[in-house]
């Protein structure tokens, strides 16, 4: 039987309202950028409106026409996708290797693996490492070094503990090695992690933009970030060479909007659909039972 | 279990032989860093050779560029985005002095980090553009960028050295950029003719009948009381204010204090000794008028967040937005009226803003003169005659000081006549920019550099950079007397009122100690003006300022002071 005393009722409708009026905050900046990107440069956005006075999309044409932004969202695309493949196979395997409980000296690798996660070398040892394997401007400068996540790996090797060893014996009696277990019966089993994997590693990936701001140089080979990054920060410094008002001319606002809003486009359009791996994910390393 | 017990073993066995192989590793790496070591003292100490010599005729020769041979110079300038390929006016520059130009893509936003990044990989670039003075000293102390004979500088670049030495007076470029008669970084000037602007709402001063704009600080006061209570923009409605943060500028300048809403750390020159001047005695007056103005209600109660709501930096939306009658955002510059009468004719940044949204009010703008304080002393916020940072010459250049000479004869070309610097700012003449003659407002023609062809919508910095034109060979600009842009200031007296900050060195612990007295500060100021804390907790400021290091600073700065001197 539903209560439906007065209650229950006031709070249902506390709840709703509540959650409405966030909702509408969370958007509100977000309808705001994409008015601005519909609005045309000679609008004066110095006072905040959510509904454009003239609706435009040259903004997006200049924004697409734009060669680098179209490099960049290669780059992105390529980086994502290798760099997503790569870690979770790689991560994957080293779950499954460090979850089996006849791993020779498996506690030690343990300890070695999650001390990094508490120390590491900073940003120049890295970047002298990265210098001096000769990765500089390519794209695995982006994807090796944070191939593995230990916080990642730990969460994937405590999924992995609760596959029952059961399944793995009774596979080994009837002759498969190690190689078979693991495709054929452990990873099968996993999707779930392989999906959270996948999600966050991707994400992480698509977001990222210091490293290829330090790692690569040559203007083509840039990732979407880098290049949104460059065109949205024009004019919040201090030109040096602001001598006149013919001598600085700053992108318009309009522009920066459209930039912004074509870079979220794809993670926007992804996101609905893996999210409920997303939030299934976040429970999957907890301990069960 | 006996396979259990071998594939233990061997485990074991490759276990080991992983971590020794990683200790191999690690200690090769070892030796290069620490063989690098000694060769960077080294050119230090070659460093202090040169300049105990003097330039003597040996070394204008040593610096002699070799005809015909073709120099490698690797190159960082203030650059908006990546070089684009086939960057049109490098291969200009590149056919022209027959040197191969490689470009270091130091994103300008990061361009600290990055650099240091790169000094720490070993590629140090020839042509070094450093932004902050701090980054300056710490590279040429530690050798990563040499100095070069200030004879020699004159040799091969005569002309950049004379516009240096008649637009900067020598003691300032002295201070900056020489150590031991060596150039040790070409500065950026700072314009002599901007400073914080001055600027009124002329329709705001007519409609509650002011008629003289605002003179002493008595006048100021009537003029912004009278912009809260008397609702100038005649509404019906109480939503107006006086001032907001930037405008304190010209209050604490009335007290001979500088100030300005991005620069809040400054030294002044009292009694012969330099002093921090935001502890002084005057400032705690300022604050306490300030104080009761913010209890009468004439100042923003936004002030705390400032006027600009984003974008670019120099808006002022309080202003803009018909909320403040007076402020000193931004540069002079922003807000000056189109200057020619030609028809693409721009005005200042915040005046093209404004005018989108009140044309009236726009035209309205009246630039007046600091207001005189209770001392006589008047004044706003000015940058310092020199930027921070500057360009410097790699280290790699003291092993060819041949390829010094070229870089120098290079750095010369835009000063040597106004076609090679506008050659060096626009593009190839007559192909990418044209002479035009425009009229500007105050009679006279004014020849400038217009793009032509397809290079019209190149007009402004973005395209210009990346191909390496504008700031990729100008190590410093310098505004021409005849100019429409020099003659409006000189006008709006935009030589005069100024209050710069008297201290031009970094001082050694001011890194360890800004984070920590910006916030006492700043909230100290704000809980003063706000009333939150009474007037008299100014003197337990400046005891906590001096406790949390400043004293150490007052020392150090009256060092730096002494040795000037």
């Amino acid at each position: 039987m539903r209560k439906t005393s007065v209650s229950a009722l006031l709070f249902d409708a506390g709840n709703h309202v509540f959650f409405i009026l966030l909702a509408c905050t969370t958007l509100l900046p977000f309808v705001y950028l994409f008015s601005l990107s519909i609005s045309s440069a000679e609008t004066s956005f110095a006072t905040i409106r959510l509904l454009p006075t003239h609706a435009t999309f040259r903004n997006y044409e200049v924004v697409l026409h734009n060669p680098l932004i179209g490099y960049g969202f290669i780059n992105s695309i390529v980086r994502t996708v290798l760099g997503t493949a790569l870690s979770v196979f790689v991560t994957v395997m080293t779950a499954y290797a460090l979850s089996r409980s006849y791993m020779p000296h498996r506690t030690f690798w343990l300890i070695f693996i999650t001390f990094t996660m508490f120390f590491s070398g900073g940003l120049i040892p890295n970047y002298l490492l990265v210098k001096s394997l000769g990765l500089f401007n390519s794209v695995w400068a982006l994807v090796l070094p944070s191939l593995v996540q230990t916080f990642q790996l730990i969460i994937a090797r405590n999924f992995i503990m609760t596959i029952p060893e059961a399944l793995e014996e009774s596979a080994k009696i009837d002759g498969a090695g190690e190689f078979t277990v693991l495709f054929r019966i452990i990873l099968p089993l996993s999707l779930p992690i392989i999906a959270t994997l996948s999600l966050w590693t991707a994400v992480g990936h698509w977001n990222a933009w210091f490293d290829s701001l330090i790692y690569i140089s040559e203007a083509k080979k840039q990732v979407m970030m880098v290049v949104m990054r460059n065109i949205v920060l024009s004019g919040q410094l201090p030109d040096v060479f602001d001598a006149s008002p013919s001598t600085a001319v700053v992108t318009p606002e309009t522009l920066k909007a459209a930039t912004i809003m074509v870079t979220t486009l794809p993670i926007l359009v992804v996101y609905p659909f893996v999210q409920k791996y997303f939030v299934k994910g976040m429970l999957i390393g907890s301990v069960k039972g | 279990m006996h396979k259990k017990n071998g594939s233990k073993a061997l485990s074991g066995l490759l276990v080991a032989l992983a971590l020794i192989l990683v200790a191999v590793g690690c200690t090769s790496k070892t030796d290069n860093a620490s063989s690098s070591q000694p060769q960077a003292s080294q050119q230090t100490n070659a460093g202090d050779e040169q300049a105990a010599e003097g330039a003597t005729a040996a070394d204008q020769d040593k610096y002699a560029p070799i005809e015909g041979k073709k120099y490698e110079i690797s190159w960082t300038y203030y650059q908006l985005a990546p070089l684009a390929d086939n960057a049109i006016m490098k291969k200009y520059f590149e056919d022209l002095f027959n040197v191969s130009i490689n470009v270091m893509n130091v994103d300008y936003n990061s361009s600290e980090q990055i650099l240091n990044l790169k000094v720490a990989g070993g590629e140090i670039p020839d042509k070094l553009n450093v932004i902050s003075d701090a980054q300056k000293i710490n590279f040429f102390n530690q050798g990563v960028a040499v100095g070069i004979p200030l004879d020699v500088v004159r040799t091969y670049a005569p002309n950049m050295m004379r516009e240096l030495e008649e637009n900067l007076p020598a003691d300032i470029l002295d201070s900056c950029c020489i150590r031991d008669g060596n150039l040790i970084a070409i500065p950026q000037l700072g314009k002599p003719m901007f400073r914080d602007p001055i600027v009124w709402r002329g329709d705001w001063l007519k409609s509650v009948g002011i008629t003289k704009v605002p003179e002493t600080l008595e006048e100021f006061e009537d003029a912004v009381y009278k912009f809260t209570k008397n609702d100038p923009d005649g509404n019906n409605r109480n939503d107006t204010y006086g001032l907001s943060k930037s405008g304190f500028s010209a209050v604490f300048g009335a007290f001979g204090i500088p100030w300005d809403f991005q620069v809040t750390t400054n030294w002044i020159v009292k009694d012969n000794q330099l002093v921090y001047a935001q502890i002084q005695p005057e400032a705690k007056e300022a604050l306490a008028l300030l104080g009761k103005w913010y209890k009468d209600g004439v100042i923003d109660p936004e002030f705390i967040t400032g006027e600009n709501t984003g974008g670019y930096w120099a808006l002022s939306h309080a202003f803009i937005n018909n909320r403040i009658g007076f402020t000193s955002h931004g540069q002079t510059y922003h807000w000056s009226p189109r200057m020619t009468k030609s028809a693409d004719a721009v005005p200042g940044q915040d005046i093209a803003e404004m005018e989108k949204l009140n044309p009236e009010g726009a035209a309205s703008i009246v630039h007046g003169d600091a207001p005189i304080g209770p001392s006589g002393v008047r004044g706003v916020f000015s940058n310092p005659l020199v930027t921070q940072g500057g360009n410097m010459f790699g280290k790699g250049l003291a092993d060819e000081p041949d390829k010094a000479g070229k870089l120098l004869q290079m750095l010369d070309y835009p000063y040597q006549s106004l076609d090679n610097m506008n050659t060096a700012l626009n593009g190839i003449k007559d192909e990418m920019w044209a002479y035009q003659e425009v009229e500007t407002i105050f009679g006279n023609t004014e020849k400038t550099a217009v793009p032509i062809g397809q290079y019209v919508e190149w007009k402004g910095t973005d395209k210009l950079n990346t191909n390496f034109a504008h700031t990729a060979m100008i190590p410093f600009t310098v505004t021409d007397k005849d100019s429409a842009t020099y003659q409006w200031h000189a006008q709006i007296k935009g030589d005069q009122f100024h209050l710069a900050n008297e201290l031009l060195a970094p001082l050694p612990s001011e890194a360890k100690f800004k984070a920590e007295l910006s916030k006492i500060q700043e909230q100290a100021y704000i809980s003063i003006i706000t009333g939150e804390k009474p007037v008299a907790y100014f003197d337990e400021f400046v005891k906590q300022w001096r406790a949390a290091g400043g004293a150490e600073l007052e020392k150090e700065a009256a060092e730096w002071y002494a040795s000037t001197r």
